[in-house]
């Protein structure tokens, strides 16, 4: 009975926490919005060597958000991020129209990967504030998007500057985790012999 | 470079389910839960689990954890983890996730945070991972609090260092450099300093000339970092400017701390051999003995004098005034050590200044009575080696040495009486007034040997009239009414017997310690005597205080009283030629012969309760009967051969101390083929004395060829030792190394197969008492590479001692581990035993007082005694202290003592006792005694191996 009345208050008055990853091609602007969730500010950033990693708390729920760097060199070592993640964003930048199918096939092997299969999709189109830029829907057909089966996914435009669009994915994020775990569907998957 | 460990802790095996456990708790627990989960990963990896899959973990989990504990913890474990690829040597790919975080780090709002983690970049050596934090690391260069200037400082440092650091920070001497410029904190510039020392050593120089002027007033770090620099820059040949080095040094001297004044001397001396440079030096080594009050400063600081004082005898002789005013430490150890600095530095014209000072530190301890024992037995030694040496400082000393006749101390007054024994006999200016002092002191004497001893002086020197006569009235004086005792006396003690039984049997209770002779054989002691000491003492305790030559008598000395009685017949024999009137000598004669009577009836009686011995009894005796019946054949033999004797062991003793002095003298004598003094053909303008005379010193060491030291490479070659075959998978061979207390093996491996060896490792086992500090490590050879190992052996006594061992490795072929079995390797005894001389007494003192005894029997195909002998030292490398002179003749039979000390201070003494069969072979005994078995067994069987001789 004690678990039950916990689990009850928790569901009025508790944080919930939620693991997400945040991938995407080298100068996409991963920093950028993690740091913007985070702090409110645009830090100056330089490319992302390794990792950054901030807990950003959004209404009830405790977002922990780790922001791996995107250049060519360390896209082998995001596999080690998928265990254990209920979500996954995927910061795409608009502008690069050349990159777009580099920026699919990533996004396709990541949500391929076993330990991803359960976790929702976000995916950040970022830069919108710039003139030529993608609109949401094109690079929803880029990343072929329309073509998931049993994903739940969902693609927000957004400017990191300026902070639009951010807080809308966190709210369908905290949306959906809410409907999923009231449905009892696993959002991640583990594994002690990683 | 070798990893660097900050922990060293025991810790259990580790199980897969531990770091399981571990995982769960860095996944999900709070602060203080990873804290505890880093601490056991850290452990973990230090014992040498390797923990793979954990660091994924610990990067994603960690990192974002606010607790500055868990942020030390994760660097801690950065710098333990291995980041490099076992196989390929390449750094794992997954290193570079922790970039991100150490940049976070360096950009900290938080000091502390920003210092920590550059100090930990000092530490890293992977150019991935230090590249791209070279901005963030120059940017705290700037930062406004010091302790990050100074840790960045550290952090540029150490990447230059590296093999790529001049392409990481190309321009990292000209940034430092100008940081040093702008920089106020003494930690930071220190820093910056040995930075540039490091990496640019042309720009410390520049920097170090630039503000010659206030080195003095630099902060004691930073001056300590100028001494290392001209150190380091003078130890390469002919830097023309050598001369501004010695002035900043000179301005060092007069610093504030002890630390840079004590570094500035010692570069000072390894700088230059200028008379004036040394003469600094040692006025600053003689300043800190004096100023600082440590006693174990004190005791660096005179090994340094001591230093000095065997490489420029001559610019320190000047200086043992003030060697001699750190006597005013209380510590017995520095004292002596100042004692024997001092007598190193005698000279005729110094040594008179010498003597007076230590005439009045011995004036000093009669105040002191039961603390300045000690002390007044070294002053004395250290007054009788000045006055042996320079005989003319003798007459100041020896009167007032003679006051400590009656010391308590026995030893103190023991050394005195032999001082005035050898004084009397090579100064004879002084015989007169030595003789009138003894007389006047004797009653003074408590100690028989120090009685015998004077009596002997008495007998031999006293030769006018009113000398002769003074002697004999005082031994009387001395020796109280005769006779020594009467029949009523006797019958008393015999009636008072019972009653005092059962004190005197718990006196008989108690043992002493075996007398030792000088060859090292037991003397024939009585047990009894020590039931005499109560018994007189009640009897005759009024009297005790001035008849001295009574109380040793009647307490059974009989040995005194045979000297008593050889004395007397000297005098009286030398009374006959010089006394005119004959009635007087029979007079004397007379009641001579009655002292010797009384002391046979003393001797005899059952007043005592042991009889006189029956050497003691013939002894006076003879003196009887030579008074009763003189010959002159017997006269001469008694006044003057026995002198002769003394003279000639006198002289024996002199003359090696000539060829000593002799051996010493020929290396600062000027010969005729000597150099010449090129100072007065050197004309530099603007060169100060100093400089001029460092100049000349130079070219001479240059064309004499003291620079080179090719000395050294030679010896080395000696010391290889061939572990493995040439045939072997894997050859090795170790150079030893033997240092004081471990043992230094640099073993050479190299991989002689086509293929690579991987997880080589150098095994090693000890025999004896020798101890590996290291744990091996695992090492990978390419086809036909070589690879230096070192090896660290801790040694804690002096015992021969075996190294054994494996080398085992992988092949890619092989699932199995192969072995090679090394050579043994054997650490002989001989390197730590050095030849040492003690005096005769201090040898017999420790032949009685040490624990340990090893025989050996001779057996030996050397059928002469003395060749055995010589056998025995060159074998042993000890010191024979029995004189050459002793061991002359062919009598078919020879005793010799040998010293020796061993590096850790131990003590080896041996006697050999050999004699020569009818059949000519050689029997006897060696005995070795030391106050550890160690040594005795060690060197026993050593001289069990060595002593057959021939060709073995």
């Amino acid at each position: 009975m004690g678990q039950a009345f916990r689990k009850l208050f928790d569901a009025f008055f508790g944080n919930k926490e939620m693991r997400v990853v945040m991938l995407g091609l080298d100068a996409a602007g991963k920093t950028t919005i993690l740091y913007k969730l985070h702090i409110g500010e645009v830090l100056s950033t330089v490319p992302t060597i390794g990792f950054n990693v901030e807990k950003v708390q959004y209404k009830n729920v405790v977002f922990t958000v780790w922001d791996v760097g995107g250049q060519e060199k360390l896209r082998p070592l995001w596999r080690h991020y998928f265990n254990n993640t209920d979500a996954l964003i995927y910061v795409v930048d608009s502008l690069d129209r050349e990159r777009i199918g580099r920026a699919r096939a990533e996004f396709q092997a990541i949500i391929n990967d076993p330990f991803m299969l359960n976790s929702v999709l976000l995916v950040f189109a970022n830069k919108q504030d710039m003139r030529g830029a993608m609109t949401p829907m094109e690079v929803c057909e880029g990343l072929g998007l329309y073509d998931l089966t049993n994903r739940i996914w969902h693609i927000q435009g957004t400017c990191a500057l300026k902070g639009d669009g951010l807080y809308e994915g966190l709210d369908w994020l905290a949306t959906t985790l809410d409907e999923m775990r009231a449905s009892g569907r696993l959002t991640s998957a583990s594994s002690s012999a990683s | 470079m070798e990893k660097a460990c900050t922990l060293l802790v025991y810790f259990d095996k580790g199980s897969p389910s531990m770091a399981n456990e571990i995982k769960a708790e860095l996944e999900s627990g709070d602060g203080p839960a990873k804290a505890d989960a880093m601490r056991r990963a850290i452990l973990l990896l230090l014992n040498g689990e390797s923990l793979p899959h954990l660091f994924i973990t610990v990067v994603r989990y960690v990192q974002s954890c606010d607790d500055h504990a868990v942020q030390k913890l994760l660097l801690l474990y950065l710098e333990t983890v291995d980041k490099r690829n076992a196989a390929t040597g390449k750094i794992l790919p997954e290193m570079i996730l922790i970039c991100q975080n150490l940049r976070n780090n360096l950009q900290s709002p938080n000091e502390y945070i920003r210092g920590v983690t550059l100090r930990f970049l000092c530490r890293l050596t992977e150019p991935e991972l230090l590249e791209p934090l070279v901005p963030s690391i120059l940017a705290n260069l700037e930062h406004r609090h010091h302790f990050v200037r100074r840790h960045a400082l550290s952090a540029i440092s150490a990447i230059y260092s590296l093999q790529q650091g001049d392409q990481l920070i190309p321009d990292a001497p000209e940034l430092v450099e100008r940081a040093l410029a702008s920089e106020q904190d003494p930690a930071a510039r220190r820093n910056a300093f040995l930075m540039l020392l490091a990496a640019g050593q042309d720009r410390a120089v520049g920097y170090l000339f630039n503000n010659a002027d206030r080195v003095a007033e630099w902060p004691d770090l930073l001056q300590m970092a100028a001494v290392d620099l001209i150190r380091k820059v003078c130890r390469s040949k002919g830097r023309a400017d050598k001369g501004r080095y010695i002035r900043v040094i000179i301005s060092l001297l007069s610093a504030s701390s002890a630390a840079v004044v004590y570094e500035g001397a010692g570069a000072l001396v390894s700088l230059s051999s200028a008379p004036t440079a040394v003469r600094a030096a040692a006025n600053t080594y003689c300043q800190l003995l004096s100023s600082q009050s440590d006693n174990n400063v004190k005791l660096i600081v005179l090994d340094r004098l001591h230093e000095l004082c065997s490489s420029h005898r001559e610019v320190m002789v000047d200086m043992v005034m003030d060697v001699l005013r750190a006597l005013a430490s209380p510590n017995v150890d520095v004292r002596r050590k100042v004692l024997d600095l001092v007598l190193d530095l005698l000279t005729l014209r110094n040594v008179e200044e010498v003597v007076l000072y230590l005439k009045k530190e011995v004036v000093k301890t009669q105040a002191a009575e039961v603390k300045g024992d000690e002390y007044r037995q070294m002053l004395v030694q250290a007054i009788h080696n000045c006055a042996k040496k320079y005989p003319e400082v003798a007459a100041l000393v020896v009167h007032l040495l003679m006051d400590f006749l009656g010391d308590p101390n026995v030893a103190a007054a023991l050394d005195v009486v032999l001082f005035v024994r050898e004084i009397i006999e090579t100064n004879p200016k002084l015989r007169v007034s030595m003789i009138q002092r003894l007389i006047d002191i004797f009653y003074q004497i408590r100690a028989s040997h120090v009685c015998s001893c004077s009596l002997w002086i008495l007998g031999e020197y006293s030769l006018s009239l009113p000398e002769v006569e003074s002697a004999i009235s005082t031994i009387k004086q001395c020796l109280g009414d005769l006779p020594f005792y009467t029949v009523s006396e006797e019958r008393e003690t015999t009636d008072s017997s019972k009653p005092s039984q059962p004190v005197v049997s718990s006196v008989t209770v108690s043992s002493r310690r075996p007398a030792v002779l000088a060859d090292g054989t037991y003397a024939t002691q009585s047990a009894a005597t020590e039931i005499a000491v109560s018994a007189p003492a009640s009897a005759l305790g009024s009297l005790a205080s001035t008849q001295n030559l009574r109380s040793l008598i009647l307490s059974g000395d009989f040995f005194l009283a045979a000297v008593v009685a050889c004395s007397l017949t000297k005098l009286v024999l030398r009374l006959e030629e010089i006394q005119p009137a004959k009635v007087e000598v029979n007079k004397v004669s007379t009641e001579a012969l009655l002292i010797m009577v009384s002391i046979l009836q003393l001797g005899q009686s059952s007043y005592l309760p042991h009889p006189i011995d029956n050497d003691s009894y013939d002894r006076i005796v003879l003196c009887v009967r030579l008074l009763c019946n003189t010959g002159d054949d017997v006269r001469k033999v008694w006044l003057q051969s026995c002198r002769q004797s003394f003279v000639n062991m006198l002289a024996e003793k002199q003359f090696r101390e000539t060829e000593e002095m002799k051996a010493k003298a020929q290396i600062t004598y000027a010969q005729p083929d000597d150099l010449i003094d090129f100072y007065h053909l050197k004309s530099r303008k603007g060169m100060s004395q100093l400089e001029l005379e460092d100049a000349v010193q130079d070219d001479l060491k240059a064309a004499t060829g003291q620079f080179t030291k090719d000395a050294d490479d030679t010896d080395k070659l000696n010391r290889i030792l061939q572990l493995t075959g040439f045939s072997d998978p894997v050859y090795a061979e170790a150079f030893v190394t033997v240092h004081h207390y471990d043992i230094v093996l640099d073993v050479t491996v190299v991989n002689r197969t086509k293929e690579t060896l991987q997880n080589l490792c150098l095994e090693l086992a000890t025999m004896g008492d020798l101890k590996l500090v290291d744990r091996p490590q695992n090492y990978t050879l390419a086809p036909e590479s070589s690879k230096q190992i070192r090896a660290n052996i801790k040694v804690s006594s002096t015992e021969t001692g075996v190294i054994f061992g494996n080398i085992v490795y992988e092949t890619s072929n092989v699932m199995e581990r192969s072995v090679v079995v090394l050579n043994d390797i054997h650490i002989d005894i001989m390197d730590y035993i050095s030849p040492a001389t003690c005096a005769d007494v201090a040898f017999r003192n420790m032949w009685a007082e040490f624990e340990w005894e090893n025989k050996v029997a001779v057996n030996t195909v050397i059928q002469d005694e003395k060749e055995f002998l010589n056998h025995i030292i060159k074998s042993t490398n000890m010191k024979c202290l029995t004189p050459p002179s002793a061991l002359d003749g062919e009598c078919g039979f020879l005793a010799a003592n040998l010293y020796a000390k061993s590096v850790f201070g131990e003590d080896a003494l041996v006697n050999i006792s050999v004699e020569k069969q009818a059949d000519g072979k050689l029997t006897g005994y060696i005995r070795i005694r030391s106050k550890t078995q160690g040594i005795a067994l060690s060197l026993g069987d050593k001289i069990t191996l060595k002593q057959k001789g021939g060709n073995s």
